[in-house]
């Protein structure tokens, strides 16, 4: 039987992670990114994984990878020279965007520049109606004009985007054949293309977007997949999207904008991957990293979708503040919780944790590395949490006396409390902000977070998991086997996937089912041939949502349908399912009110990559310990001295009472003194409420 | 405890902004789901502010107030499962088509805490659909006066109640629909309410309260002594009274306690729209001395003790029944804070009065909804947005708007000066509209209409009951306040 070699790997700003899979044993390693050419530090840590696994090049099966490079480009507007040419009157749409002052009393309130300036924002005379319908013919004559100044300018892409385009797409593409012939070797892109939606700053922004990291990102892709076929990489090759599927080269050249955040959806679809092999039901993807933390609620094994993302917010974390664009994304919640985020009293005398990060560098003050502003991370050196020495696999000693010392300083002597009783007040402000924030989540989304099984990972989750839980009344915590390169581990569980939009604006007293089936066909032919790309042969998945209101709201609700042909008369069907989901987010319907629809979505998938249900544990074992360790115990708001485990020393079916300790090289587990712990038959550290 | 407490309030302020969202997101007008005119908040049985999200500055005191007065008319005849409304600029209001909807909730047999939201309907009677009305002279001409009145009563619709208040609408399905989402997202605020007080026990909520409010007034006492500590300064400009110019006079003193506004020497104008109500006056005058900080500190009730205001009764800053006071916001209290920061030294600006218009079916139709056609702002002085005291609204999309009300916006673009030139073209069917152009400080309009129909284009002013045929094309000019930072 032919071997199972697969490889995937995660291209971040600081680490790049790369996990082999090989017949099912995993080996993996972190490398430095190198920024100038990201694909030789990560070709440099593919070359060390095989021959640790002792694989050849050729050897590999399958290959997948995520990167930040588009969401990074962005960032630090390094992306392509762009101009936008849209419709007579709009010139400033992108700019004006839709004047929401998300910081209610900011004076100076701080938006993203637009990535197109208003001196490249160019406009000319035509229009549609609503229905598509051409109202004033497009100037073919000002917009071929248009050359000379693009070509003046230096543009290397151009977004093309008309009013109600996502309704009839013939003035967008005529434009663009125009410019095509005039100006070739200028990447253009359509907003009916990437973005066939209404509401036309929302499409702009995703359509400039996609434009400004196209031939940055197009050469990249031609660069590695250059650079993998020389180093002997001969099986396909995919890329993570942030809606959590796997896509071609090729696609991923025309939709780079779709390859934002592929590296937490690679998280979630790694929970959601071991919730089917666990057979869990319902549960919360807890994921804390150096920066953020991202809470993630997965149901029956299927990550919920969205349709909208914010890049480059100026505010951290604050909605409002970044530039949209609308491509799949898994739903999530970020939040600035990570073991880098930085603690401090504020003007009211709160303890505030976050959203700043003291990063890699110069990183938590325990790190000795100049860091003075105390961070989560020095809290739990202060709690005992985190051992001085051993810290990132033993690579560094940590200074236990400056983590006491900034704690102290910011923390404990405004508020006047000792240093443990600080350092308690950070690590419990930190919780709080993340159990509030997936109570949010979840309320957010008519969700329960009852009866949830939580499974962490990222190198700060073990640590906080359990105190989470405890506030949000999650009884049990799963903290995976090599839950340090989740993400990369997720991109090997992830299916092929294309998701494709229409809006097509009707009321359902209206219901035109002639209409939205030629739509809904369009749009599974069109998701069918991406997917075909990368997968010739392969079962297919398809299936449909529609955004639902009723008439005259303002926030439409996603809405599962049967993917079959309408019937006009099944308006009433498709308004019982909209009420279904209405009342389970807001528990109640409004009788006799119309629904409008909006927009039409269709995603197409292989199925996700079968698992073999693992059996919880094997006999119960009790575990040994290899010391104490004195943590502070939230319990009783004192140090105690408890179990010190190390977790590779824990065999399948190891039983730990909590409070404890679990210490492996690239996080440490605290069990609770509400918890005890047990090892499964996988690896995975399952938490379980003592009864109470 | 410092830490127990500090966790306990920012569950709380986590409700009062799930009740916000909630709102936004169920209601069905788009006063509401794109303008955001409202605020959600959480009072104590005192009644105090114990946290509240407000997407404007105006509703500042007027929850609480409001709430105030529900308390004290009901006194002992409230119950669990009660919904009260209140709308009266003379009963802790402001502009007449603001409600104020309050959930009483009772914990252990006692008014503990509870949940209140202050929205504007879409219409509530009043002389022309939509509470525009540039000429009003009298509240009822703005719209109908709503005192405390049950629409739940044990958790009982109280259907003649409910009937009364909608019948009283000309766009009654949409003030019902806005009616049951707020009572939908009072009622899961109250079972989120009882959660955690039932989690943490009502003495620790009571004092997590207790303590966020205390901080909040000293902090920002403090930083108002810091920062004006002894001043005494007097600002004055006018407002265009029915009868001429009104005057509008500020004593602006900061002392430990806090700031105080003095408004004597502030005249009267009886038979105009601009009356502010005492609970305004003190609103616009806390944001106008405590912008720079608002964002950092607690909405509670910690602030609202900061602000005393004294005004002539009678006149535009403490009118009497029945002064109309429909546009108070759009004006007045633009007006108030640019005066209060002048007294204060603050040279930026938060003010930036804006054109308005609402339109309608011809006056006469049964059902007829308004639309506010709010198709863009004023640049704010700092260059970006719209001014602070526009509030958190969105502004829709073009593309939406034409799709939904079959109204053409034919672009909204910068122009040289920075102001925002629009143009919408009603492709619908006749309708007629009031246009709204308030008087900048120094005397000019702040914006322009030009209204072209029927072959003929012509500039408008404030104005009342304006055709506009099929076809017809309405220009606006947004002015711009300050030099518009490149894109």
């Amino acid at each position: 039987m032919a071997r199972s070699v697969r490889l995937a790997f995660d291209i971040g700003g600081t680490f790049t992670d790369i996990v082999l899979d090989l017949d099912g044993r995993m080996v993996s390693t972190k490398v430095l990114t190198t920024p100038d050419a990201p694909e030789r530090g990560a070709l440099e840590g593919i070359a060390a994984v095989l021959a640790e696994a002792g694989v050849t090049p050729p050897e590999l099966t399958l290959l997948v990878h995520g990167t930040t490079l588009a969401t990074n480009a962005i960032i630090e507007r390094k992306g392509a020279k762009t101009a936008l040419v849209t419709t007579a009157g709009f010139r400033d749409s992108l700019e004006m965007a839709y004047e929401n002052r998300f910081e209610q009393y900011d004076m100076y309130i701080e938006k993203p520049a637009p990535l197109v300036p208003r001196r490249l924002r160019f406009t000319v005379q035509e229009r549609l109606n609503a229905r598509g319908q051409p109202l004033v013919p497009l100037d073919e004559a000002a917009v071929a004009a248009l050359a000379a100044p693009l070509r003046e300018a230096g543009i290397e892409a151009v977004a093309v985007g008309f009013l109600h385009s996502y309704a009839n797409d013939a003035h967008e593409r005529r434009a663009a054949a125009l410019l095509a012939e005039a100006l070739p070797g200028v990447r253009i892109t359509l907003s009916s293309e990437v973005c066939p939606e209404i509401r036309e700053y929302e499409r702009l922004s995703t359509a400039v977007a996609n434009a400004y990291v196209q031939p940055l990102m197009a050469s990249y892709l031609v660069a590695l997949e250059r650079a993998l076929g020389a180093f002997g990489v001969a099986c396909p090759m995919f890329l993570m999207t942030s809606g959590g599927g796997l896509t071609t080269f090729e696609t991923a050249a025309r939709f780079p904008i779709r390859l934002v955040e592929s590296g937490p959806a690679g998280g979630a679809i790694l929970a959601a991957s071991l919730a089917g092999e666990l057979g869990l039901g319902r549960i919360l993807s807890f994921d804390m990293g150096g920066t953020t933390a991202k809470i993630c609620l997965i149901d029956e094994a299927a990550p919920q979708k969205s349709r909208f993302f914010e890049v480059d917010r100026r505010y951290r974390f604050v909605k409002g503040s970044g530039l949209p664009v609308r491509i799949p994304v898994i739903e999530m919640v970020e939040i600035g919780a990570g073991g880098g985020s930085i603690a401090a009293v504020d003007a009211t005398r709160r303890i505030v944790v976050g959203p700043d990060s003291a990063g890699a560098a110069p990183g938590p003050a325990c790190y000795g590395r100049g860091g003075t502003e105390p961070t989560v991370t020095d809290a739990d050196v202060v709690l005992g949490r985190i051992a001085a020495d051993g810290f990132a696999g033993g690579r560094l000693t940590l200074d236990a006396t400056a983590a006491a010392a900034a704690i102290g300083r910011s923390v404990g002597t405004p508020l006047g409390l000792d240093v443990a009783t600080a350092a308690y007040g950070v690590a419990e402000i930190v919780e709080e902000n993340m159990a509030s924030a997936a109570r949010v989540h979840a309320v957010e989304r008519g969700k329960s977070l009852e009866g949830r099984v939580m499974i962490a990972f990222g190198g700060a989750a073990p640590l906080h998991a359990a105190r989470v839980a405890e506030k949000l009344g999650i009884d049990t915590v799963l903290v995976p086997a090599s839950a340090g390169v989740g993400s990369a581990v997720g991109f090997l569980r992830a299916p092929i996937a294309f998701e494709g939009v229409r809006s097509l604006y009707l009321r359902l007293s209206a219901f035109d089912a002639g209409a939205v089936n030629a739509a809904v066909e369009a749009l599974v032919a069109e998701a069918t041939a991406e997917v075909r790309r990368g997968a010739p042969d392969a079962p297919l998945i398809a299936t449909l949502t529609a955004d639902m209101r009723y008439r005259g709201q303002g926030h439409e609700v996603v809405v599962p349908l049967p993917l079959e042909p309408f019937e006009p008369g099944h308006a009433p069907t498709l308004r019982a399912a909209f009420e279904a989901r209405y009342a389970a987010l807001y528990g109640r319907t409004i009788p006799g009110l119309d629904i409008e629809v909006l927009t039409w979505t269709v995603s197409v998938s292989t199925p996700v990559v079968p698992v073999v249900p693992a059996t919880e544990a094997g006999p119960a074992i009790d575990a040994r310990s290899v010391g104490t360790r004195p943590i502070h115990d939230p319990a009783t708001e004192r140090f105690v001295g408890v179990p010190l485990y190390d977790r590779a020393a824990l065999a399948p079916g190891a039983r730990v009472t909590g409070p404890s300790v679990i210490a492996e090289a690239q996080t440490t587990t605290i069990v609770t003194r509400g918890f005890d712990a047990a090892v499964d038959r996988a690896g995975h550290l399952r938490l379980t409420r003592k009864e109470r | 405890m410092i830490v127990r407490s500090q966790i306990v309030y920012s569950r709380l302020c986590a409700i009062v902004r799930e009740l916000a969202e909630t709102v936004g997101r169920t209601a069905r007008s788009r006063g509401l789901t794109e303008g955001r005119r409202y605020a959600a908040a959480v009072l104590t049985g005192a009644p105090q502010l114990a946290a509240q999200v407000q997407f404007g500055p105006e509703h500042a005191y007027l929850v609480r107030d409001s709430a105030a007065t529900v308390l004290d008319r009901f006194a002992f005849n409230l119950f669990d499962g009660d919904v009260v409304i209140v709308g009266d600029p003379y009963s802790g209001g402001s502009t007449p088509q603001m409600l104020t909807v309050v959930a009483p909730l009772f914990f252990e047999g006692e008014l503990v805490l509870f949940p209140a939201v202050r929205a504007q309907m879409a219409d509530l009677a009043g002389e022309f659909p939509g509470d525009l009305h540039p000429f009003a002279a009298e509240t009822w001409q703005d719209a109908v006066r709503f005192t405390p009145l049950k629409i739940y009563r044990h958790g009982v619709l109280q259907r003649d109640a409910l009937r009364f208040v909608l019948r009283n609408s000309r766009a009654e399905k949409i003030v019902a629909a806005d009616l049951e989402a707020i009572v939908a997202a009072l009622r899961a605020s109250c079972a989120a309410l009882v959660r955690l007080m039932t989690e943490h026990g009502r003495a620790d909520v009571e004092t997590a309260v207790a303590s966020a409010i205390a901080h909040s007034r000293r902090v920002a006492a403090a930083d108002l002594e810091a920062r004006f500590g002894g001043r005494d300064e007097t600002a004055e400009a006018t407002i265009p009274g029915a009868g001429g110019a009104v005057p509008l006079k500020v004593r602006v003193a900061v002392g430990p306690d806090g700031l105080t506004l003095d408004l004597a020497g502030t005249g009267s104008d009886p038979s105009g729209p601009f009356n502010m109500t005492p609970g305004q006056v003190k609103g616009y005058g806390l944001v106008a001395a405590l912008a720079e900080r608002l964002d950092e500190i607690a909405f509670n009730d910690g602030l609202l003790q900061l602000v005393t205001a004294t005004a002539p009764k009678g006149s535009i800053a403490d009118p009497v029944l029945p002064a109309a006071t429909g546009l108070s916001d759009a004006l007045t209290g633009h007006r108030l804070a640019a005066l209060v920061r002048r007294a204060l030294g603050l040279a930026e600006r938060l003010d930036g009065p804006a054109p308005a218009i609402v339109a309608f079916r011809p006056i006469g139709a049964e059902e007829n909804p308004p639309v506010a056609l709010d198709l863009a702002f004023p640049l704010a002085a700092q260059g970006w947005g719209p001014p602070v005291l526009a509030g958190r609204r969105t502004m829709p999309s073009a593309e939406e708007m034409e799709a939904r009300e079959r109204l053409v916006v034919l672009g909204r673009e910068f122009d040289e000066t920075g102001a925002v030139r629009a143009a919408v073209r009603n492709d619908r069917m006749p309708l007629e509209a009031n246009f709204f152009l308030p008087q900048a400080a120094d005397g000019a309009t702040a914006g322009s209409f030009t209204l072209t129909a029927e072959g003929a284009t012509r500039p408008l002013e404030s104005a009342t009951i304006v055709p506009i045929a099929e076809g017809g094309l309405v220009e606006i000019t947004y002015p711009a306040y300050g030099t518009r930072a490149d894109g």
